[in-house]
């Protein structure tokens, strides 16, 4: 096992490396940069710079450079902890990011957990009772949820929110609280507007999580040691809990590592829509601006998580399955 | 009231398809005595299987059923079986207890993610109220009587870990731990090689003499039969054909089926042929009518039962 980790680890590095390159040659394949975009917005309101001083600013930005040289720049530096500095925000990208990160993960993981406690039991309730009315209620409602876009749901309910009640659910904290230090009620003023964000993420992952968990579970259901359990005696809520819904919610597991970066990504544009603090929003207005260190870094950042949460769910379910667990040794 | 140990009265099953009812088994009526093997033979679809998971309770539910299975322990009140409810405790009691079942596949009659030891442990913790380490002792036990040796380190690995012989020792071991009184094989020797098909029949056979309980054995093999059996109940098409002592029926067939049956038998049957050139026709004219009239969906008839 300890082998077995350490190949996986040394893995991750060329794998990290080959996507810090494919994320560069990414942010510069658009047409310029950001001197030539800060250049539109300054001729927008009238002002024009001279050439000279065009030169400085390129120079300023390292953007003269070669740009193999540009590249090892700013991988040296973000190796070594240093993601660079934004233009667009004129602060060192790991401000930006460090206090977002934080913000995303518990969204993404509320979001997760949202759905899979709903969905899971509502899959297992719709193999078990199949084709009964229950079933297909779900099945309707889980499709609806497929089909509508996120952010819809989310102005839906921020429209319904605001003109019932009153409310603004528009980002993560009321605007006392906004920039006060953390405190009890900042904690809990930030509950109260955390639930919009997570089921409205949460609600994409529903239907296909519910779809996924009754076709499983209606695969191990046919198989032959549920009989064999079954004709042992063990009683029927105990047998359906411990013997096919135990195999059938192996691949969940397994898709834990997927799930990350598609919930994240998801959740840029429902970000925008709510004014969340998380990583999409600023990874739009990072690319719209060309702000390249500040778009790389939150890429390369992204797609880490990616592949350690790959790397996590594999172990988990290495823990989970001894069939895995026993094929590696 | 009887007093063999199980007694199935008028049993029939259908099945709900898309094409409508299916019926599988039709007025199935037969006993299985006490301390006996009784084998029930019959080609693939003749309702061997439906009779056996009827009995547990196991049928899917598209099926319906009526008629009568009536248990008969040793030492209490006779339990009608399909009276009882899915969820009633007494069927929980029952399956496992007092009746368990051998399974035709052992490569996935076993939880691939279970340890060995935790899966059999598991029928005594469903019956019996003691600790988890006295039924993993009792596992323990119970292993090593059905030929596994080394059982201790054996029961923690898992399934995957195992062959079809090994795996078909634990499930025999899973099926006799709590002692039933009877022990249902559903084509327990089909998925496996002929060597290990004889051992495991062997094993069968002494476990039942020495727990004294009843085999009902469900079979298309008639050299196991031979092998095995006291009493056989010959099935074809959902129906009993015949029902008799093992030298009865392999020697003095009554039906014309079970003269067709026998005389299908590759080897045995040159020999069953020459020394019955009588029958020869007999059976294949009487196969030949029975099966005209099987099509057409009637009862062919009255099946005898020579020696109770």
């Amino acid at each position: 096992m300890r082998n077995y980790l350490a190949r996986r680890l040394l893995g991750m590095i060329p794998t990290l490396a080959v996507i810090s390159v494919l994320v560069f040659i990414i942010i510069q394949l658009p047409e310029g940069d950001i001197v030539t975009s800060t250049l539109d917005r300054l001729s927008a309101t009238g002002v024009d710079l001279s050439d000279d001083r065009i030169q400085n600013l390129r120079a300023q930005y390292n953007l003269d450079q070669p740009l193999p040289i540009q590249y090892l720049g700013w991988i040296g530096n973000f190796i070594t902890g240093d993601m660079g500095f934004s233009y667009l925000f004129a602060r060192p990208v790991n401000e930006l990011v460090w206090e977002r990160i934080g913000y995303t993960l518990l969204i993404t993981v509320c979001a997760l957990i949202f759905t899979w406690v709903m969905a899971l039991p509502i899959g297992i309730y719709s193999a078990v009772r199949q084709y009964s009315i229950a079933d297909y209620s779900f099945t309707t409602i889980g499709l609806i949820g497929l089909a509508t876009p996120n952010f819809l749901i989310a102005l839906v309910l921020m429209y319904l929110g605001y003109s019932w009640f009153g409310l603004s659910f528009g980002g993560l904290f009321s605007p006392e609280y906004l920039n006060a230090p953390w405190s009890w009620e900042r904690f809990t003023d930030m509950l109260s507007h955390l639930w919009i964000p997570v089921v409205v993420i949460g609600t994409s992952g529903m239907a296909i999580t519910m779809r996924l968990m009754r076709a499983n579970l209606l695969d191990e259901l046919k198989k032959p040691y549920v009989t064999t359990a079954r004709a042992k005696g063990v009683p029927p809520l105990k047998l359906l809990l411990k013997y096919p819904v135990r195999i059938a919610i192996n691949p969940f597991i397994s898709t834990i590592g997927l799930l990350l970066p598609a919930l994240i990504s998801g959740e840029a544009i429902v970000g925008v829509v709510l004014n969340l603090p998380t990583t999409g929003p600023l990874l739009v207005q990072a690319l719209i601006a060309q702000d390249m260190y500040l778009a790389g870094s939150l890429i390369m950042l992204l797609s880490m998580l990616t592949v350690v949460g790959m790397l996590l769910s594999d172990l988990l379910l290495a823990w989970v399955d001894p069939r895995i667990r026993y094929e590696r040794t | 009231m009887t007093d063999s140990l199980l007694s199935i009265r008028g049993l029939s099953v259908e099945f709900k398809t898309e094409l409508g009812l299916v019926r599988a088994l039709s007025e199935v009526s037969f006993e299985v005595p006490r301390n006996s093997v009784t084998a029930v033979v019959g080609e693939s679809g003749s309702g061997k299987s439906v009779t056996s998971n009827a009995i547990l309770r196991l049928l899917p539910d598209t099926a319906q059923s009526s008629g009568e299975i009536e248990l008969n322990p040793q030492d209490g009140e006779p339990v009608i079986i399909t009276s009882l409810d899915e969820r009633d405790p007494q069927m929980q009691n029952l399956r496992g207890g007092l009746v368990s079942m051998v399974f035709q596949e052992p490569m996935t009659a076993l939880s691939p993610v279970h340890r060995i030891g935790d899966q059999v442990a598991e029928a005594v913790l469903c019956h019996r109220d003691v600790s988890p380490d006295v039924a993993w002792a009792e596992a323990a036990a119970m292993l090593e009587q059905v030929g596994l040796a080394d059982a201790e380190s054996k029961m923690r690995m898992f399934p995957f870990e195992f062959s079809g012989g090994m795996r078909q020792r634990v499930v025999i071991a899973m099926a006799l731990i709590c002692h039933p009184q009877l022990l249902i094989c559903d084509e327990p020797t089909t998925a496996l090689d002929v060597t290990i098909q004889a051992e495991i029949l062997v094993l069968i056979k002494s476990l039942q003499r020495k727990l004294n309980n009843s085999v009902l054995f469900i079979t298309h093999d008639l050299g196991v039969v031979a092998q095995i059996a006291d009493r056989v109940v010959v099935m074809y098409n959902g129906q009993v054909m015949e029902i008799g002592s093992v030298r009865q029926v392999l020697k003095n067939p009554q039906h014309p089926y079970t003269m067709h049956l026998l005389s299908s038998m590759p080897g045995a049957a040159t020999d069953f042929r020459e020394k019955n050139k009588n029958w020869s026709d007999g059976a294949a004219i009487g196969a030949g009518t029975f099966l005209v009239e099987a099509d057409a969906g009637r009862k062919i008839r009255e099946f005898r039962e020579l020696s109770p």
